[in-house]
């Protein structure tokens, strides 16, 4: 580090400042307090603590419940993340085009998440249930359809809830890459179509490196959102039944606020935590690579 | 796919708007139900004809007699605008710097702001709680505006939108003698004008469909929206009726909001800002 | 050296920035936490209660306004908990170290909090209302009282008299045995999906249990031996109980509470379990479907007792409470007839925790409630034990196991039992540490 900074280098922590003065006041405190919390014995009541070391962890580590809640998370990641990805994609690109009633359309789709999802969860449970419109909707296509409704049955919940997941993201990354997509100059689409290039390469020539950017960050902070579902766990199913909607943050809460298992529940989440970062880390790097240097 | 230039409708674009009809309706179906069910007359049922006669549209002045509600959507509204144009002003010359500027803990921030998103809040409230205490912020509108001032998000997404507009224009401002802040404010901002509307929704949304930290920190002077919403889950069974009259009040502003900033990102775009 | 005045300058705010969240931690420990006393000089008791609903809250804030009245150096401040995530800002608190005056806690928590002992003892209180007020059992822990019955509850069995009518031939089938009502449930003449025999609950947490244990209870079984050190289900009345509800359940409508409410109202139920909610959603949804409720039934001819289920509200006084003694009169007002009368109306509640208030002609003069008040006598508590949360999780899951997955009714009865004598054993643990 040179002692003399370049005239226009200066000032830099000026810029940044308001993150650094809101990181400082009011999320260093909190994280310190929650790592320290996951290396310690909590007693809420009696308001003492004990330092047991990695305790905590190793039993996080060892409790089935918890892989089992983490398996349920990634499935239901891998299972939202793509689709949402590939039908918003395909969304943006059909609202694109100059169409009658377009503006209608991206209000229309972008509806579902403007609305309280505690409501839209609410909503879904009566359509899911035992001759709600969506059983009925299944069942008159000829999908098999469990007897006691979809969400009352283990082997469908959790699809259940990945569907009207699905649902509801759609509109909001279709935005996303819509905005993306209106960045690309109209003279390289006109150039291309003059020189004859079909649908599909343009696709691949034009759009795709004006995406990518949009892209990259979607799927990441889709990921962490996804590998973070709580509410509708917490509305729907309460992790039932038998545990087949147990996610890892539901994990999280039970543990901490229905046994009182602060520490416990500390741990836990910074574990997942580091698991959220690798997920996000290995599909930053996956999803960048060919482009330059980002920093 | 362009804007501005005037071409004829294709059979292919009808074809599109007609899926694109059928896939909508399937959408806003279940919020179709929410309204349909706001004003039902039965306690619980969520099914009943709007133009019924029975029809209970009292559910809607219910709400306000009921509780402050209209305090409630106030408070939503104040917090939500203040965060988001704080958000939009704030997040950035930060997301310039982290792009922009190499500087000594630059990666520190920009990992910081990747942390925070991270972690699953739960095991932030218990520390959150007793730091807005004691700053005796608890039950205040700034106890859930101002930590929310500049959101990680927020930087981050500025970050990348900035990192995509060639540094050329802001060599040539640079040379005319043009300060940082002028550069962020008057140069680049400008030009990442569908990130800001991005942005500016994005951070709206967020805010107005917040739950748990405004949960936590308030109880009801500065109570919002959502936190209301979770009232009518009554001891037994859910008000649904009443929720949904709520929850139908609660969405309109924001549909107002991305309907505004729509308008916005087209009249950016076609104004020529991104002409290169 | 040549000292740069603009990087110390620099420097020193960075150490600043980074010293603040330092500071802020050190004073957060120390600080004081929310105030004793309001602006107008009064202390402060802290109140935290859970009736969110407009029209309960408002009983609530009127007993509160008495209170101040009688009271006039008190000022209460009541913070609102929801139903479902209440205990969340409850554990928030707790946490953070900071405790109200007086709080309201569920029937099954009690337990859990006097045993790390974060609740007064409010023995001399208890052995006061001991004669006038019911609920206590899930108050007392290791034999002391830490909670006042604020609300009671218990669930009866309801009827659709059409449905019986055509079923059974008449509509009161008093006194019911199990084999009874298997059989009615079972009749062909109910004709799927437009009627179904029973409503079964579906997997829900804190419900489905409600289901199996007045069964067991009725059979003459309990959860756990009499000095609470070991499961006791796996006895005959535990293996009855269960087969009767396995055997009940099947091919019958499976739904959450709320929904198999909804069905009985829209007459689509001969039978189902509810409570005195379903009574007030019954006459204020107009519904033209006929009902009537009965204690739950009796196990077989004569044998056995028509025990329900009972839960409900408690107050409490955390140990760490400012103001113990202010917040136990702001109990008594609470409590007082008057206004736990007003809290029965505005909830519809059929059993007030008070028995002079239950001996108003509103209750036994009305058939559904008399019934409710009839069965409350007869109900049984859960176990209160600090771990009975985790009990009945398990238990749960157990029914579940049998009513879902038809697993085998023994095999059920003994993986519960050992998932419950592993909580007692790791409860023992602790204890020692």
């Amino acid at each position: 580090m040179s002692k003399t900074v370049p005239r226009d280098q200066r000032g830099s922590w000026l810029l940044a400042s308001p993150w650094v003065l809101i990181l400082a006041l009011f999320w260093v405190y909190p994280f310190a307090y929650a790592l320290v919390l996951s290396f310690a014995d909590f007693d809420i009541f009696a308001g003492t603590w004990r330092w047991v070391g990695l305790a905590n962890f190793a039993e996080v580590v060892s409790s089935s419940d918890f892989w089992t809640a983490v398996w349920h998370t990634i499935v239901f990641t891998v299972g939202t993340v793509p689709i949402t990805t590939a039908l918003a994609i395909l969304l943006a690109l059909a609202l694109n085009r100059r169409l009658w009633g377009r503006a209608l359309f991206r209000a229309g789709f972008f509806v579902p998440t403007l609305t309280a999802t505690v409501v839209i969860a609410l909503v879904f449970m009566q359509l899911y249930s035992q001759g709600g419109y969506l059983y009925r909707l299944a069942d008159f296509i000829g999908l098999p359809v469990p007897e006691r409704g979809f969400l009352l049955t283990e082997s469908t919940a959790l699809l259940a809830v990945m569907v009207m997941d699905i649902w509801v993201s759609i509109g909001y990354y279709a935005l996303l890459f819509l905005a993306g997509l209106q960045t690309i100059p109209s003279e390289l689409v006109e150039d291309a179509m003059m020189h004859g290039a079909s649908a599909w390469q343009r696709f691949w020539a034009i759009t795709w490196p004006y995406l990518r950017p949009t892209l990259l960050y979607a799927v990441v902070i889709n990921l962490i959102k996804s590998f973070q579902i709580f509410t509708e766990i917490f509305v729907m199913t309460q992790g039932g039944p038998l545990g087949s909607t147990t996610t890892a943050v539901y994990h999280v809460y039970v543990a901490g606020f229905e046994r009182f298992r602060l520490g416990y529940a500390s741990a836990a989440a910074f574990l997942i935590f580091a698991m959220i970062a690798v997920f996000a880390l290995v599909q930053f790097r996956l999803l960048s690579f060919g482009r330059g240097a980002e920093e | 796919m362009s804007q501005g230039e005037h071409r004829r409708r294709t059979r292919g674009d009808w074809i599109v708007t007609a899926a694109l009809s059928v896939i909508l309706i399937g959408m806003l179906f279940p919020l179709l139900w929410m309204v349909v069910g706001s004003v039902s007359p039965h306690y619980d049922a969520a099914w009943s004809n709007p133009l019924a006669k029975d029809a209970a549209w009292s559910n809607y002045s219910d709400l306000f007699r009921a509780m402050p509600f209209g305090h409630y959507l106030w408070n939503s509204a104040v917090v939500a605008v203040v965060v988001t144009i704080g958000n939009v002003l704030l997040c950035f010359p930060v997301g310039y710097a982290l792009a922009r500027r190499r500087f000594w803990g630059r990666g520190a921030l920009h990992w910081s702001a990747v942390v925070v998103l991270m972690v699953p809040p739960y095991v932030l409230i218990v520390p959150m709680f007793a730091l807005i205490r004691q700053l005796g912020w608890y039950d205040t509108l700034g106890a859930i505006t101002i930590p929310a001032l500049v959101h990680p998000l927020g930087v981050l997404l500025v970050k990348s939108a900035v990192s995509s507009v060639p540094i050329e224009i802001e060599e040539a401002a640079r040379l005319d003698g043009a300060g940082p802040w002028r550069i962020v404010y008057q140069i680049v901002m400008p030009l990442c004008r569908p990130t800001l509307a991005v942005l500016a929704v994005q951070i709206f949304w967020l805010t107005w469909n917040s739950f748990l930290f405004p949960f936590i920190l308030t109880s009801d002077k500065a109570r919002t929206l959502p936190v209301a919403l979770a009232m009518f889950r009554g001891y037994q069974g859910v008000d649904r009726p009443h929720l949904f009259a709520a929850a139908t009040l609660a969405t309109i502003p924001v549909l107002l909001v991305f309907l505004f900033f729509q308008r916005q990102i087209i009249a950016g775009l076609t104004a020529g800002a991104v002409k290169r | 050296m040549t000292t740069n005045p603009k990087l110390l300058l620099r420097t020193i705010l960075r150490a600043l920035l980074l010293a603040v969240p330092v500071l802020l931690a050190m004073t957060v420990g120390c600080g004081k936490k929310h105030e004793q006393i309001d602006s107008e000089g009064r202390r402060v008791i802290h109140f935290w209660q859970f009736w969110t609903d407009p029209r309960v809250k408002t009983v609530v804030v009127n007993a509160v306004e008495e209170f101040e009245k009688e009271n006039p150096l008190y000022k209460v401040e009541i913070t609102d908990l929801t139903w479902d995530n209440g205990y969340q800002k409850l554990v928030a608190a707790f946490a953070a170290g900071e405790v109200p005056d007086l709080v309201e806690l569920g029937s099954d928590w009690i337990a859990e909090f006097a045993d790390r002992g974060a609740l007064l003892q409010l023995d001399q209180e208890c052995e006061k209302m001991k004669d006038k007020y019911v609920g206590w059992p899930p108050a007392i822990w290791d034999s002391n009282c830490y909670a006042l019955p604020w609300y009671v509850a218990t669930r009866v069995f309801f009827q659709n008299d059409d449905l019986a009518a055509l079923i059974m031939g008449h509509t009161r089938p008093h006194p019911i045995t199990w084999a009874r009502l298997l059989e009615y449930a079972k009749d062909s003449r109910l004709s799927r999906p437009k009627a179904w025999g029973f409503g079964v609950n579906a997997a829900e947490p804190h419900r489905l249990y409600k289901r199996f244990l007045p069964f067991l209870w009725a059979a003459g079984g309990d959860v756990l031996t009499e000095d609470q050190t070991a499961c006791a289900m796996e006895t005959e009345a535990g293996r009855q109980a269960l087969q009767f509800i396995v055997n009940l359940s099947e091919g019958q409508y499976v739904e959450k509470q709320a929904a198999l409410d909804d069905a009985f109202i829209q007459g689509k139920l001969l039978f189902h379990f509810s409570g005195d909610w379903l009574y007030e959603k019954l006459k204020s949804s107009g519904t033209s479907t006929k009902y009537s409720a009965f204690p739950m039934p009796y196990p077989a001819p004569g044998q056995g007792t028509q025990a329900g289920f009972a839960g409900g509200e408690y107050l409490a006084i955390p140990r760490k409470a400012a103001e113990p003694v202010a917040a136990i009169n702001l109990a008594r007002t609470l409590l007082s007839a008057k206004n736990i009368f007003n809290l029965c109306i505005a909830t519809g509640a059929a059993t007030p925790a008070n028995m002079e208030v239950a001996s108003n002609s509103y209750f036994f003069d009305d058939s559904v409630r008399d019934v409710f008040i009839y069965q409350l006598n007869e109900a049984h508590s859960p176990p209160a034990h600090p771990r009975w949360l985790e009990m009945e999780d398990v238990i749960e899951k157990g029914v579940e196991k049998a009513l879902y997955e038809k697993a085998r009714v023994e095999d059920v009865l003994h993986e519960m039992c050992e998932g419950i004598n592993k909580i007692l054993a790791d409860y023992e643990k602790e204890k020692k540490k």
